[in-house]
């Protein structure tokens, strides 16, 4: 039953693509009540191709193959990302907020994950094929970065909508964040070189390395984050929207380990001489532990440290045609303070009928790849709006070579 | 409706497409890397203790052991001793009434010596038994004392109230007292005996009791006392003119590790100490000593005519002034060398054990210390040889095997190894070949498989003084697949094997403390990583 809950929530949470604006259609200003529930998930990458990463996340074997149309793709430098999210938010209008009209409050709960990484080619090499292959050589694992979290965020806020004329409304939300776990790695100038015939092995690392206490599962870390947004029509046909997401932070308890390595050594094999000592009879123990381990992971400790959240910010601008049957728009995206890019993208949507309305999608960024997608949404009566969306049906359906995938769907109904 | 059935779909398709084979991700790694070194000294071949370094970097044997150790049973030893003593009123019938002291008698108790005279005797543990049995129709207070028996200045003494009798039998008390510690005078209650503990009994009827009546012959004192497992760690007298014949086997060091080949070796030298710590004179002879090779059936008696088959005087021991100390010992020592015996015969035997007949009488000259000789149980006759030679020999198919106790079963790590390829290298600094082998061996020590060998590792390069200059390296390659893998996992024991060879056999080779051997093993396989 466990097991089918966490498989239930993970399909559900998977169809990704993160709501930046209240409503799903632009120029789309409602009035009354509303409950709705959105789950996205996204992978991306310049190097790591989808059925890899499917392999890897579903614990599935990870063979040569699959290894080598990664391989094909990686460079000096190389990044990926990941994440799920999962919310509910439910808007409750009201006549006037401090003499504000047009005004409604909004209350969210969103649980989410984030995995972010920057690597060097020959770290992808080493970890997944082994040191063989630089035999002889140097493996460059230095500048490597990985962040992965989840953590969960309670919302409250307020939106105002005004639609005399030129219609125009803006919201504001702050967010407390409750972290569930953190692991993080950060090396800067590191690297291995291997004999030949593997006859020893220098290892040279700057490495730290931050993981929240694994014993205390209930309440990690804490913090708070800040979202807010603008939009406005310019004209009765043109609209223009600028909004940041998720400006925050999580402060991760004392109790989270941080251990910091700068070191540089040879080794040469767990020494056992004592095991040739013919000369006594109470023969040495030979500890790998001290051997493998304790040579440099000895600088061990117990303190908090401030996480930022992946905060996003961006602004797009819509215009319709022929009425509300068309609509094309363009936009520019960033996520702060991580490996990802800048994102652009181009969309059209056309509306059939009083119910559906279907867009394409031109993308490129994040991670750095161009891709395509489509979206669909329809009015089911009972005022119930359902709408599936993916930015990244190029990644997913190009087979061995996609490096990103994506899907996002929601329900709401308001009353 | 529609919409239902399209959600229904959607669901069992992400159900299908998120379903986990594993807990965790798995793919498979090449590694290639050093697995484990050593680097072997002579320190690791000899110990540190019986090796010196001289100042050109040769090293010397200073090899010292004992080789004789006498046995205190030989002089004398306490059996166990049980005396009864039963004591009749003597007088005409009397009322004994509350409170009286109707009774009080010394009792000796001879112990069971034979050969020796002592008149003291400390306990390093033994207990006396004392069981008192009580036929009168009063309850009875009994004091039983060892006025000789002293512990921290104080007499061995105690009181006990046995009960009287009654239709179910006479009154009975039984007590174990721990004789750990006392010094027992042992000549007796006239202080002119010897082998003699004397005790005394009290008795006094019961205070609060009635008066009550005993007739003539009545008997008024049943007591049995029991001397049982005493061990003296010292004792003083007359230690009698023993003549005692032993005849016995040491094992001894490397010997044991050698199982085939021959060595010859330099010069050396080899005293005989033969140390007297008892306090009384000796007389010694050793009809034979011989170098014993089990493995050969090889024995090879030493020739020292100074000392086998010579009688040998040792004067005794002397008390150490300060308390708790060894006594001074006499000392006699027997030099010998290749000029005055078959010492080098002797060693190159490769002896594992020494057997030896030895001769001892003690006091030839009867009581001349009247009474006084000594003997501490920890301290008695030994004799010890130590050997002092270069480490200079040479040595043709000599054979060194050991085995190593392993417990691989649960390192799990192992699991995950595919076929691996092994390499062991090793860069040998000493002028002799040695070809290897290791092997894995059962509980029982059967071998279930031979990972290497033999290997030949080649000697270092020489100088024309058979020196050596630089190492030579030699490499060999094991295969390890999963069932080499599972038989290593069930192996108990690694036995090594070493077979030496110097080279040009008979010409001598010098060891220096620098020669190594360096040995490094490289894993070249596959990894699942799970």
């Amino acid at each position: 039953m466990k097991i089918a809950l966490f498989i239930f929530f993970c399909c559900i949470s998977a169809f990704s693509q993160a709501q930046v604006w209240r409503s799903e259609l632009p120029f789309s200003y409602e009035s009354g009540n509303r409950l709705s529930i959105s789950g996205n998930y996204k992978f991306g990458s310049d190097a790591i191709t989808n059925e890899f990463a499917q392999a890897y996340f579903l614990n599935k074997f990870i063979g040569t193959e699959l290894k080598d149309n990664v391989s094909s793709n990686l460079k000096e430098k190389n990044r990926f990302g990941a994440d799920y999210n999962f919310n509910i938010e439910f808007r409750s209008e009201a006549d006037t907020i401090m003499g504000i009209s047009g005004a409604s409050f909004i209350f969210n709960f969103s649980n989410r994950y984030f995995l972010d990484s920057r690597f060097p080619g020959d770290a992808f090499e080493l970890y997944f094929r082994g040191n063989k292959m630089f035999e002889g050589q140097t493996a460059d694992i230095g500048k490597f970065e990985l962040n992965a979290f989840r953590y969960q965020q309670v919302s409250a806020g307020i939106e105002i909508q005004r639609s005399a004329n030129k219609s125009s409304s803006c919201y504001a939300l702050i967010s407390l964040n409750r972290g569930i776990d953190y692991f993080g790695i950060r090396t800067n100038e590191s690297s291995l070189f291997t004999a030949q015939d593997g006859f020893y092995m220098d290892l040279g690392l700057d490495m730290e390395i931050r993981q929240s206490d694994s014993l205390r599962r209930r309440f990690q870390g804490a913090g708070a984050s800040l979202s807010a947004g603008w939009s406005a029509e310019f004209s009765s046909s043109s609209q223009l929207t600028a909004y940041f997401q998720n400006l925050g932070f999580i402060n991760w308890g004392s109790r989270s380990a941080y251990i910091p390595v700068d070191t540089s050594f040879r080794f040469e094999g767990i020494d056992v001489s004592e095991l040739f000592n013919f000369s006594d009879s109470v023969r040495g123990i030979v500890d790998n532990d001290s051997a493998y381990i304790q040579a440099f992971l000895t600088n061990r400790k117990k303190e908090s440290f401030i996480m930022k959240t992946p905060a996003r910010i961006g602004m797009n601008y819509y215009k319709k045609f022929d009425g509300d049957r068309m609509i094309a728009g363009a936009g520019i995206e960033h996520v702060l303070f991580y490996n990802t890019g800048f994102s652009g993208w181009t969309e059209f949507r056309y509306k059939t009928g009083k119910y559906h309305h279907t867009g394409v999608k031109l993308l490129y960024g994040l991670y750095g790849n161009l891709d395509a997608g489509l979206s669909y949404l329809l009015h089911i009566p009972g005022n119930f709006t359902v709408m599936l969306q993916s930015d990244y049906l190029v990644g997913m359906l190009t087979g061995s070579k996609g490096k990103a995938q994506g899907a996002f769907v929601s329900l709401s109904k308001t009353f | 409706m529609k919409i239902r059935n399209i959600a229904a779909v959607l669901i069992l398709l992400l159900f299908h497409s998120c379903s986990k084979e594993y807990d965790k991700p798995r793919w498979d790694v090449s590694v290639i890397g050093p697995l484990v070194q050593a680097e072997i000294g002579i320190g690791n071949l000899i110990a540190d203790s019986i090796t010196s370094i001289q100042g050109d970097g040769s090293v010397h044997i200073l090899y010292e052991r004992s080789f004789y150790d006498f046995n205190l049973d030989s002089i004398y030893e306490v059996p166990d001793t049980i005396i009864p003593k039963v004591i009749t009123w003597p007088f005409v019938t009397s009322t004994i009434n509350p409170g009286f002291p109707f009774f009080s008698n010394n009792n000796n108790v001879l112990l069971g010596l034979s050969g020796v005279s002592l008149n003291e005797l400390r306990v390093r543990s033994g207990i006396i038994r004392v069981e008192m049995i009580n036929t009168l129709p009063s309850k009875i207070i009994y004091t039983y004392t060892i006025p000789g028996a002293v512990k921290n200045g104080t007499a061995l003494t105690f009181t006990q109230t046995v009960d009287e009798a009654g239709p179910g039998g006479p009154g009975r008390f039984i007590m174990d007292i721990d004789l750990s510690g006392y010094s027992v005078n042992l000549k007796g209650s006239t202080n002119s005996s010897f082998n003699t503990i004397y005790y005394n009994v009290q008795a006094v009827s019961d205070p609060s009791g009635t008066a009550f009546t005993v007739n003539f012959n009545d008997t008024v004192i049943n007591i049995m006392t029991s001397i049982i497992d005493m061990e003296p760690s010292y004792a003083r007298g007359y230690l009698g003119q023993n003549f005692i014949r032993e005849s016995s086997s040491e094992n001894i060091g490397i010997g044991g590790l050698i199982k085939d080949g021959m060595i010859k070796l330099d010069s050396m030298n080899l005293d005989i100490f033969i140390d007297n710590y008892i306090g009384a004179d000796a007389r010694i002879k050793f009809n034979f000593l011989e170098s014993v090779n089990s493995r050969s059936s090889a024995s090879v008696p030493l020739n020292a005519p100074t000392m086998i088959g010579n009688v040998i005087n040792i004067n005794r021991a002397i008390e150490n002034p300060v308390t708790g100390q060894a006594p001074i010992k006499s000392s006699r020592v027997f030099s010998l060398n290749n000029s005055n015996s078959n010492l080098i015969s002797f060693i190159e035997n490769i002896p594992d054990r020494i057997n030896y007949e030895a001769e001892i009488e003690f006091n030839p000259l009867g009581n001349i210390s009247s009474y006084n000789d000594f003997v501490y149980s920890d301290y008695l006759v030994e004799g010890r040889m130590k050997l002092s030679m270069p480490l200079r020999f040479a040595a043709e198919n000599l054979m060194l095997a050991d085995t190593q106790k392993m417990e691989l079963g649960t390192f799990t790590d192992f699991d995950n190894a595919g076929e691996t390829r092994l390499k062991l290298i090793v860069e040998n600094g000493f002028p002799f070949d040695i070809e290897l082998q290791l092997f894995v061996l059962d509980e029982q020590r059967n071998i279930t498989d031979s990972l290497l060998g033999p290997g030949l590792v080649r000697k270092a390069n020489t100088d024309l003084n058979y020196i050596a200059v630089s190492p030579i390296l030699s490499e060999f390659d094991v295969f390890a697949d999963s069932r080499r893998r599972d038989i290593l996992k069930n192996g108990k024991y690694l036995g090594i094997r070493g077979r030496f060879n110097t080279p040009d056999y008979s010409q001598l080779i010098q060891i220096y403390s620098h020669y190594k051997l360096k040995l490094r093993l490289t894993g070249d396989g596959i990894y699942s990583i799970r």
